[in-house]
């Protein structure tokens, strides 16, 4: 089953591709630094000229959420076809999605202080989103319990993927059913075509890339430093 | 009389507007809401590039604790 993607990791063209996707993410994040500060903003009330913080704030969890569905994705895999790299790759997938969490989470509440009025305010979204990375957090936790790596290994799996299904419940479903102070929930209008200017849009969906591949950028360099370090033990005590 | 009263009313009326304004601008949120709230722009990005900055830093470390395992493991 992964011998087609071993070979297509060992291919020379998979590392001109991962130099290319670099270069790429460092070209957005210039781009969204320079761009989405002097753009012309119109001061709409309550928000002002925070709105800006929208294309630095939400893609922090986009990348989050990316990451999450990386490593439920693998965890399926690994319950089919086990093999210790794919756990190794759910694990810092988890790690990094947790960075980009809870970096979205600090952001939020520096936005939310000076909008919402409180740095928590009383809003579903947050609520589920806390719960979420507890959650995340919780299999963090869970994996140090084990001893055994088989047995470490597949029961964490089963618990990321009832994790990545509460994830969708918890961040995309039940803030829209309740009333909520964000976009796109409780009723009020969403970052969407319909509710976006022209100027902010692309700068805004370059931003959601941007971050994702960040996000993937992180997650495979810890990866890469784990399976390497889980090598070099493997070759000294064995 | 009647023009003493209605001058009254209307300076009594303002009384209403007093209650605006309340808890802007002090602390540091107030801080973040001058300047059409600009701030927080800048702000969030900080926080991003510091909270990066820093998770680079302790991915370092770890790598120089492996390091270090393993040339005295050697």
């Amino acid at each position: 089953m992964y011998s087609f993607l071993d070979q297509v990791f060992a291919s020379k063209g998979w590392s001109t591709f991962l130099v290319f996707f670099r270069i790429i993410t460092i070209a957005i994040f210039v781009y969204i630094v320079g761009k989405g500060l002097t753009f012309d903003a119109p001061n709409i009330p309550i928000l002002e000229q925070s709105i800006r913080a929208v294309i630095y704030h939400v893609p922090l969890w986009i990348g989050m959420n990316f990451l999450f569905l990386a490593a439920f994705a693998m965890s399926i895999a690994y319950l089919i076809k086990p093999r210790w790299e794919i756990d190794l790759a759910i694990k810092e997938c988890v790690n990094v999605g947790l960075v980009f969490g809870l970096l979205g989470f600090l952001t939020g509440m520096q936005w939310a202080a000076t909008t919402w009025g409180s740095f928590l305010p009383p809003d579903i979204k947050v609520k589920a989103s806390a719960i979420t990375m507890l959650i995340y957090l919780a299999y963090v936790v869970l994996r140090t319990s084990f001893g055994e790596p088989a047995q470490k290994a597949k029961i964490s799996a089963v618990y990321n993927i009832f994790s990545f299904v509460a994830m969708l419940y918890l961040i995309w479903v039940l803030p829209r059913q309740a009333e909520s102070l964000h976009p796109g929930n409780g009723g009020n209008p969403l970052f969407s075509s319909n509710d976006m200017d022209g100027t902010i849009k692309p700068i805004f969906r370059s931003a959601l890339l941007g971050y994702t591949f960040l996000a993937c950028w992180i997650a495979n360099v810890r990866y890469r430093l784990v399976k390497l370090d889980h090598q070099i033990k493997d070759k000294l005590f064995s | 009389m009647k023009k003493l009263m209605s001058i009254l009313l209307l300076l009594i009326s303002f009384n209403a507007v007093i209650g605006q304004n309340v808890g802007h601008l002090d602390g540091l949120s107030g801080l973040l809401r001058t300047n059409d709230k600009f701030y927080v722009v800048i702000s969030v990005i900080v926080t991003i590039f510091v909270g990066f900055f820093l998770y680079l830093i302790f991915i370092d470390r770890k790598l120089k604790k492996m390091e270090r395992d393993f040339s005295e493991n050697k």
